[in-house]
């Protein structure tokens, strides 16, 4: 019998799984061997004291199957934010071998390989194109319309006010220019007037300076 | 007649929560003092125990009506422990000198004495699970599912998944380890105990 077998037999021994040979058998073995006898004497003591032991209990808090069946729920719970990460993750995949764009609004998501920056170039402006264009030229053209519309308004304040000041310039020009001519003409009348006396009365050498004011 | 544990678990799996708690209710404290005795520390028994039952209420449409459900519950139980056992590598030991102080001074006088009380006796439990938990993880669940939970070794084989001859030396080996570590605690006199 090796060690092994000792082993085997004495614990059989001691939780009385042993039949009547085998029973022998390590009898037999232990008269022969005094150490191996010695050893398990105190395996036996070392049994019985564990069967004095009094049953002791971690906890008398029962436990119920509605809360066990109320954590399986969880459980669950974080199973489908799983399977939904799963999902998430396959479709990211997907998108980014094959290419898959969306838009939503004005932001648009695009997955998968980028093209270089002329084809994307391009591809943004034939987009643009077709989708913004005409809103573009409508929104040009109403900028136009309030611009010309405030162009007009301010020529015509501009205009008004030219003419309210030239009309002011005038009318003080015409005063001053009607005394002036008035000046002149009766300065040029005056002259005239003299000559002509001066062509009539030859022989008088001083002749009288015509005077509008000393006029009859 | 009451149903059997088998017939518990194929009501449970048609949805029988009341089946489920008649399980619960014979297996429960069990369960709690098989998870307590191979790890010694109550709290962590007490959340293996709740596992365990989660683990059972989830699985349960695996369980195979044909089978005996009793190796089933006892091999879900020892892989939580051994995942425990395995997880915590520097387990936080009982200091030498808390465990030994009561009993090493009561032994010579009171526990000698025909009229060891309950209290000593459960100190001496306390003493014994702690030395179970300094002995090898294999030798500990092969003791304690043979010695306190009371499995014929050809249970625990089929439990374990290890050949009976295994389970025979794992029992006989974690037996002497129990005993070197007692008296390697300096706690135990045997001899003074057996006495007693």
């Amino acid at each position: 019998m090796d060690r092994n077998e000792f082993e085997q037999l004495a614990a059989c021994m001691l939780y009385d799984e042993i039949n009547a040979d085998d029973r022998r058998r390590l009898q037999i073995y232990l008269s022969k061997h005094p150490e191996e006898r010695i050893e398990f004497e105190e395996m036996k003591k070392t049994h019985a004291l564990l069967n004095q032991l009094e049953e002791q209990s971690a906890s008398d808090i029962p436990l119920s199957a509605s809360q066990i069946a109320a954590s399986s729920r969880t459980g669950k719970s974080w199973k489908r934010w799983f399977a939904a990460a799963a999902v998430f993750l396959a479709f990211f995949l997907t998108a980014a071998t094959q290419g898959i764009a969306f838009q939503i609004g004005e932001y648009r998501i695009a997955f998968g390989p980028a093209a270089d920056a002329q084809t994307i170039r391009e591809e943004v402006q034939t987009e643009f194109a077709s989708s913004y264009l005409s809103i573009v030229e409508e929104l040009t053209q109403a900028v136009q319309k309030v611009q010309n519309l405030s162009e007009l308004t301010a020529g015509r304040q501009d205009a008004l006010d030219e003419s309210v000041k030239l009309l002011t310039f005038l009318q003080k020009q015409d005063r001053r220019i009607v005394s002036e001519q008035w000046k002149q003409f009766t300065s040029e009348l005056s002259l005239e007037i003299n000559k002509r006396l001066n062509q009539m009365y030859a022989m008088t050498t001083q002749p009288i300076p015509y005077d509008p004011k000393n006029s009859y | 007649m009451p149903l059997t544990d088998e017939q518990l678990m194929l009501q449970s799996q048609k949805g029988s929560l009341a089946s489920f708690e008649l399980l619960i209710q014979r297996w429960d404290k069990r369960m709690l003092n098989y998870f307590f005795r191979c790890v010694g520390v109550s709290v962590e028994a007490e959340d293996l125990r709740q596992e365990l039952f989660l683990r059972i209420y989830v699985k349960r449409k695996s369980f195979k009506g044909n089978r005996p459900f009793s190796p089933w519950i006892y091999r879900i139980a020892t892989n939580l422990v051994i995942d425990k056992v395995s997880r915590k590598r520097n387990p936080d030991m009982c200091p030498m000198e808390e465990l030994t102080g009561s009993l090493s001074e009561a032994c010579p006088d009171s526990l000698t004495t025909n009229s060891r009380s309950a209290a000593e006796n459960g100190e001496l439990s306390r003493i014994v699970r702690e030395a179970l938990r300094r002995i090898p993880g294999k030798e500990r669940i092969a003791l304690v599912m043979r010695h306190f939970e009371n499995l014929n070794f050809k249970e625990i084989a089929e439990v374990l998944g290890a050949p009976e001859s295994t389970i025979k030396t794992r029992v006989y080996r974690g037996l002497s380890a129990l005993r070197k570590e007692l008296k390697r605690m300096g706690v135990l006199d045997i001899d003074c105990l057996q006495r007693a």
